[in-house]
């Protein structure tokens, strides 16, 4: 089954804060969902450029998009095709909204330099809440304070909110402190754990399994339902991390 | 004024038609398995399609019904009985207070769905009624129901002098059948279909594939010959109900209502949200198949589903006005 020619989406070129012109293409999911993608990488320019497309979608409401989601190369548009008009230019509501959707980022120009939410979390890197602190800093030759210092050092951008409610995906973490996923992911990861995985560190929100290194905790409620904002991190905040005592930590989460 | 669980069933919860616009900060739409049979029970008792609803997994729980109720059921056919008589799903039933509904057989489907007229007095989070797994304000409490929990109902009826002694299926039952048809479950080609080899790409629409068990309201785990090709993890996106995601073993899962909003395996199809509530039916004994589609077909035949549920809607609440006091 070939798709109708005419169903071909625009690339557009957006230019990123560094002056590289990266290319935007559209790629289909299903019948109510299309993603506008840039180059597969985790990437502070490409980041600028999604964060971009994605607040410009957010400005205005379009008709039909139920939800736009910002990932770490991509924003995805899910629509609901029986808001839109059919109408006789467009072979489906999808193309309807893809036009609106495209009407709107087409010559969108990136402020440099990005502002972004600043947020600051503590963080106890005490080994009773920190359960892979000490093998991990073994395996990559440093000491615990040398990986703990590394980890708050430098302030890390969210790229994408996903995995569980408030998930926030951080990068990049310092190339020395990169570190694989467990094989064999933990049952139960503690909520407020935080966590490394590959270039990305983040915390988890609630209790779950999961399989990310975990060098820290804490005690900042990441999901909070009952509040009007049920997230603590937002895409594109920058979070600053800042080490406390095991005693202010327990401090901290009985406040 | 409401439902009793007087015992409990393996996993009975309140859903709709799922929570969207917070996908962004990993908050996943959930709502029903099979959207399609929901909407049904409402249309049948008059309510909008959207309206909350008990989901039902077999073992199914024992109900007793506190209150007169106008009640449908929808979905799967577990040989509902109320008071020991046997009652058809896809039937508007007004039932009186002190009724009991149990469950005999797993007769076809996987998932069930019962609607009260007027909705259940629930309180919404983030504008949906589903249950997200451990926030106690959406749903019943966020969790699964228990013995003892008690549903309460959002509006009281009166029933005419045609009223029941203990309950009456009304006369009617719609012209369509419930997501019960096995022909395949059709697919858009997503993101990553390029990255199988020639041979799987075929292997997709033309294998059998079997539905494991472990499958769950979360996805669907599905066995079919492995599919090979250029594989490799990504970084990760958004995924949808109905992404079909290539796992490093050349297996394949089917996302479903409580997936995660982000994903890193590669997305090679996606089902058409049209046979979302047909997959979600699909029998665990019945060989599946994929086929095909492009977007304007599969655009097309939803939009004949929801024009078929919103005259059922508008049949059944014009008939039923007769039963019931204003």
């Amino acid at each position: 089954m070939e798709e109708n020619p005419n169903y071909l989406a625009p690339t557009i070129q957006i230019t990123a804060p560094n002056g590289e012109v990266l290319f935007v293409s559209v790629e289909w999911n299903g019948d109510q969902s299309f993603s506008l993608v840039c180059r597969e990488a985790m990437d502070e320019n490409i980041h600028a450029v999604i964060r971009a497309i994605w607040q410009a979608l957010q400005s205005y409401p379009l008709p039909g998009v139920t939800d736009i989601i910002p990932a770490i190369h991509s924003v995805t548009i899910v629509f609901d095709p029986l808001k839109i008009a059919n109408t006789p230019n467009h072979p489906t509501a999808g193309e309807a909204i893809l036009e609106a959707v495209m009407s709107r980022v087409t010559d969108l120009s990136i402020h440099a330099p990005l502002l972004k939410r600043q947020v600051s979390i503590p963080v106890c890197y005490d080994t009773s809440l920190a359960p892979d602190l000490i093998t991990l800093s073994a395996q990559l030759s440093l000491s615990s304070d040398e990986l703990v210092s590394l980890h708050h050092s430098n302030p890390y951008t969210v790229y994408m909110l996903g995995f569980l409610p408030g998930f926030a995906y951080m990068g990049i973490v310092d190339a020395r402190i990169t570190a694989p996923r467990h094989a064999r992911p933990r049952s139960r990861v503690p909520a407020g754990s935080v966590a490394i995985a590959a270039q990305q560190t983040g915390i988890y929100p609630s209790e779950s399994p999961g399989g990310w290194q975990l060098i820290g905790r804490t005690p900042i409620r990441m999901f909070h339902p009952e509040a009007a904002i049920p997230c603590f991190l937002q895409p594109g905040d920058e979070v600053t991390f800042y080490p406390i005592s095991l005693k202010e930590y327990h401090q901290l989460i009985t406040e | 004024m409401s439902i009793r669980i007087i015992k409990k069933g393996s996993l009975d919860s309140m859903q709709d038609l799922g929570r969207f616009g917070y996908q962004h900060l990993g908050i996943p739409p959930g709502g029903a398995l099979d959207t399609w049979s929901l909407q049904i029970a409402n249309s049948l008792v008059g309510n909008k399609l959207e309206e909350a609803g008990l989901e039902i997994f077999f073992p199914a729980p024992t109900l007793l019904f506190e209150a007169d109720a106008v009640i449908a059921i929808s979905g799967a056919d577990w040989q509902p009985y109320l008071q020991g008589m046997p009652v058809e799903i896809n039937r508007t039933i007004l039932v009186k207070k002190g009724c009991v509904l149990t469950f005999q057989h797993p007769k076809a489907g996987r998932v069930m769905y019962i609607a009260v007229r007027g909705g259940f007095q629930l309180n919404a989070w983030l504008g949906s009624f589903s249950t997200q797994w451990g926030v106690p304000s959406s749903g019943f409490r966020g969790r699964a129901l228990d013995k003892q929990d008690q549903l309460p109902f959002r509006d009281t009826v009166e029933f005419t002098t045609q009223a029941p002694e203990s309950f009456l299926p009304l006369p009617w039952k719609p012209a369509f059948k419930n997501s019960s048809s096995t022909t395949p479950i059709r697919l858009i080609r997503d993101t990553h279909f390029n990255l199988l080899d020639e041979v799987s790409k075929e292997q997709l629409t033309c294998a059998s594939f079997t539905i494991l068990p472990p499958s769950n309201r979360m996805g669907f785990i599905v066995k079919g010959p492995s599919l090979t090709g250029t594989y490799r993890e990504l970084i990760s996106a958004a995924v949808r109900r109905g992404t079909i995601q290539w796992l490093p073993d050349g297996q394949i899962i089917i996302l479903m209502a409580d997936h995660p909003t982000t994903g890193g395996y590669p997305r090679i199809a996606q089902v058409i949200t049209a046979d979302l509530s047909r997959l979600a039916q699909w029998p665990a004994s019945l060989p599946l198949h994929f086929e095909w589609v492009n977007r304007s077909n599969a655009e097309q035949i939803y939009r004949e589903q929801i024009f078929l549920l919103a005259q059922l809607q508008n049949a059944a609440g014009n008939r039923l006005a007769s039963y019931l006091e204003r």
